[in-house]
């Protein structure tokens, strides 16, 4: 009574498909969950020449897609040169942005270059997006880049981190983003890295994991109907009841998770030159190499670094993820939030069904911070589970959207 | 491989592994072959999720008005404390309607 619908069907293929590729750090806005901590460039990062030697490198590699990004992908003097190689390479570029200056005419100039898509970055109602992005007018400043977007011809979508500051804003998101005329909508959780990290009071905890899939596939299923396709980020979800409604790209989709594709299809690269499996893994711990210094096949075929999730089995899991049902599937979601947590891979209390199977044992994990983060682009601090009765107190519930702004640092 | 089953009982996801339905106690027996799924699969579903995919943090910005600082950033404090800079060389704001981050930020009301 099996099925062979899950065959990874690339294996033995692996090649970077996939790029997000962050062309600066240089940023007009100062984001309190920022992973990256974007703001001013990072000190030695790749020219518009040598960039268009890594979209020739990337070409070669066989890649369909590269997600330009910074910081402030735009705010790279040779953004509009990088859209018009990827294109003329064959490989598709498409741009996310918080879009506070994505004007009508820059618009227009990323169509005329071939840029294929926006997708503009919104956590929440005007209020709660202006606090997280640190920038009055920062959310009015978003819908006009939509606007301009769609009118130059683009196609657009959002992007939102869901988190205790923005979880009660969902609903009301959605129906701003559709008005504006999105097509996706891809909804992830807040993860605690860069300026996140520093702030544990707007994370989730992992026992709003379920309500929120609830809520997603709820909206999902409603933006079938308006002909938006709503899809989680790579860390929301994991089997709960919901999980096909909530992966799949059609409404009678079976689709599921199928494993951290870091290395695999999905490549990362930083602005000076740094390359790891997943844009949004730790610098630290994921670069396998530095584009200056070594041609991107090199690095991608011979990085250990690059290659920790192709042969990830469910000996490398601990914690509850090693005694999980779906683990042989699963291998614990998404790599960089268990690393985020933890300072390693292989159990991620981010997930829906344990957060299901824990309430059905009438307990769930509490994340507790004990080590902040060092304060550099995609680091991480330290945190513990606590696993306490379902209904203990929860002190962290009625905050306001500023006190979870606030930075707090723990020893450790 | 792999292979997961589909609870007929509730619509959940069952491992090959378990005799009954981690969801709802239902018995595997009652799960029904899932469908089956072409070879184009992963790559089609890549291409959807790429459209929108992006990193699980904020990535925002343009080049407007001087409001970037290229030589200096600084965190935003808590209300109740000196501004938290990691360098003192911090720029003052362009004008009013920049952020000036080496003051502490306004901490925007829900
Ligand atoms: S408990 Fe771990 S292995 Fe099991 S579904 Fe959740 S993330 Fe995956
Ligand atoms: S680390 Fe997470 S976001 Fe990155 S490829 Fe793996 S699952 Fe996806």
């Amino acid at each position: 009574m099996t099925t062979d619908r899950r065959l990874p069907v690339l294996q033995g293929d692996l090649h970077p498909a996939y790029v997000v590729w962050e062309l600066t750090l240089r940023c007009d806005q100062a984001c309190r969950h920022c992973g990256s901590r974007a703001g001013p460039a990072r000190p030695e990062e790749l020219t518009t020449a040598e960039a268009l030697d890594v979209v020739s490198q990337l070409a070669a590699a066989r890649t369909r897609e590269v997600v330009l990004i910074g910081g402030e992908a735009y705010l790279h003097e040779g953004f509009l040169d990088i859209v018009r190689a990827l294109r003329a390479a064959g490989i598709r570029p498409t741009l996310t942005t918080g879009g506070r200056a994505f004007t009508a005419a820059l618009a227009a100039d990323c169509a005329a270059a071939g840029l294929f898509s926006v997708s503009v970055s919104v956590d929440g109602l005007q209020a709660t997006h202006d606090a997280v992005r640190a920038v009055p007018g920062s959310f009015d400043a978003a819908l006009s880049a939509l606007h301009n977007a769609r009118a130059a011809g683009l196609r657009i979508g959002a992007n939102t981190t869901v988190n205790r500051a923005n979880l009660p804003e969902l609903e009301g998101l959605y129906d701003t983003l559709a008005a504006a005329g999105i097509t996706v909508w891809q909804v992830q959780i807040t993860t605690p890295l860069g300026r996140a990290a520093d702030r544990p009071e707007l994370l989730l905890q992992p026992w709003d994991l379920p309500g929120l899939e609830d809520r997603v596939t709820a909206l999902k299923a409603q933006a079938f109907r308006a002909g938006i396709l709503i899809m989680p980020g790579n860390n929301l979800g994991y089997f709960g009841r919901g999980e096909a409604r909530l992966r799949s790209p059609s409404a009678q989709g079976a689709d599921h998770w199928l494993g951290c594709q870091a290395g695999r299809y999905v490549m990362g690269i930083e602005s000076d030159g740094g390359v790891k499996g997943c844009p949004s893994l730790q610098s630290d711990a994921y670069i396998g190499g530095h584009l200056r210094d070594r041609p991107l096949a090199e690095i991608w075929n011979e990085s250990p670094r690059l290659a920790f999730a192709r042969a990830r089995t469910v000996e490398d899991l601990w914690g509850f993820c090693a005694t999980c049902p779906f683990a042989a599937v699963c291998l614990a979601g998404c790599s960089f939030t268990a690393h985020a947590l933890f300072g390693r891979p292989g159990n991620n209390p981010y997930c829906v069904f344990r957060a299901e199977a824990l309430r059905q044992a009438g307990q769930r994990e509490r994340l507790v911070p004990v080590s902040s983060a060092p304060g550099r682009p995609f680091d991480h601090g330290l945190f513990e589970i606590a696993l306490e009765p379902y209904d203990a107190p929860d002190p962290g519930r009625d905050l306001s959207v500023a006190d979870r702004m606030r930075p707090r640092r723990v020893s450790g | 491989m792999n292979a997961l089953l589909v609870c007929s009982a509730c619509g959940g996801f069952v491992p090959p592994v378990v005799s009954t339905c981690p969801h709802c106690a239902a018995g595997v027996s009652s799960a029904p072959v899932a469908r089956r799924r072409g070879a184009g699969w992963v790559a089609r579903r890549a291409a959807v999720a790429g459209f929108s995919m992006t990193l699980m943090a904020c990535y925002g910005g343009g080049p407007n008005d001087g409001i970037y600082y290229t030589d200096a950033y600084c965190e935003p404090g808590p209300a109740d404390a000196a501004p938290a800079c990691e360098t003192d060389a911090c720029p003052p704001a362009a004008d009013a309607s920049t952020v000036p981050r080496c003051a502490p930020q306004p901490d925007a009301a829900p």
